[in-house]
């Protein structure tokens, strides 16, 4: 199965426990993030995403694209301080290809956590709107690191604009 | 400072040319991610391949995007089991960005060992013609990005 590890797209302005919204810019990252995967063929059964307005923001955009007919679930645990291992072990349940929306530092240690069993291994620099993908079958039950891209190298360079 | 750790792309076997040059495949898979480094605004200071002939077309064709200079240079101890001291420590004092084009599985035991501190912390699929960014941060590397032929587009 393939797990993709998002952190959500950029938030407006506000004080950092708010419950911030995506920013306009953070839409139209997520937007043409989520143009860019479904153009891979990619598809997933299971889109979940964090208690958090931008994180369920960013998981109905993907959602939309990745996974028609379904909605985006929330998923108590993995807010910015969550407990990896606890998330780890849902992992280990889950069969279907799924997008998981979060926060840093959860995201990154999550990572670091699945591929190297260390969360604070700090492998990952991960930008607002960034998708890991990472892969695990019956041969292999360990998780592989298969790409990681993030909005900016996928729309490219601003080049003047906003 | 970023370093740039490529897979060659795919080479004909050995029994279609002992020296096996990139196929068309290959060929096009380099094209294709020298173009998405310019969209990405990747520019590097150097670029180095282990000297075999698909590792240096791939930096060849790379080059035409990511750099200004002129030859692309070989670099020795890039073999696919060659010690990943000699680069690692390169990588450590480079002044600039640099790029690496060589074999597996020497590129995932360098990205593992920049990552983890240890060549076998990490299991990542490099697959012919996949760049993979890392940051060089104040205590030590971070993966920025990983791009394989297989999700871009053609030219």
């Amino acid at each position: 199965m393939r797990l993709y590890l998002v952190r959500h797209g950029k938030a407006e302005f506000g004080s950092e426990d708010a419950d911030r919204h995506l920013s306009p810019r953070g839409r139209a990252d997520v937007e043409a993030m989520a143009s860019y995967l479904a153009a891979q063929e990619i598809s997933v059964s299971r889109v979940v995403h964090s208690t958090l307005a931008r994180a369920r923001e960013t998981a109905e955009i993907l959602a939309a694209k990745l996974a028609p007919g379904t909605m985006a679930k929330e998923l108590d645990g993995i807010e910015p301080w969550g407990n990896v291992k606890a998330f780890a072990s849902l992992t280990e349940k889950w069969t279907e290809d799924t997008v998981v929306c979060g926060h840093e530092p959860f995201m990154g240690q999550a990572l670091s956590y699945l591929v190297t069993g260390n969360p604070h291994a700090e492998l990952v620099d991960v930008k607002t709107g960034s998708v890991m993908a990472l892969a695990r079958n019956i041969h292999n039950p360990s998780w592989q690191m298969r790409w990681m891209v993030l909005p900016r190298i996928v729309r490219g360079p601003k080049r003047g604009e906003d | 400072m970023n370093l740039y750790l490529v897979q060659h792309a795919e080479a004909v076997s050995a029994q279609q040319h002992p020296k096996r040059p990139l196929s068309e495949r290959g060929l096009a898979d380099a094209v294709k991610m020298a173009a998405f480094l310019f969209n990405a605004d990747v520019i590097v200071d150097e670029i180095v391949h282990s000297g075999k002939i698909r590792a240096e077309e791939t930096a060849n064709v790379l080059s035409k995007t990511v750099w200004f200079g002129k030859a692309t240079v070989e670099m020795s101890g890039l073999g696919p089991n060659d010690s990943t001291d000699h680069l690692l420590h390169s990588a450590q004092t480079a002044g600039g960005n640099l790029m690496v084009v060589g074999h597996m599985p020497y590129m995932s035991r360098m990205a593992a060992r920049c990552l983890t501190g240890d060549e076998s912390g990490l299991d990542i699929a490099f697959e012919p013609g996949t760049v993979m960014c890392l940051q060089r941060t104040e205590d030590g590397w971070a993966l920025s990005w990983m791009q394989r032929p297989g999700m871009l587009a053609d030219v």
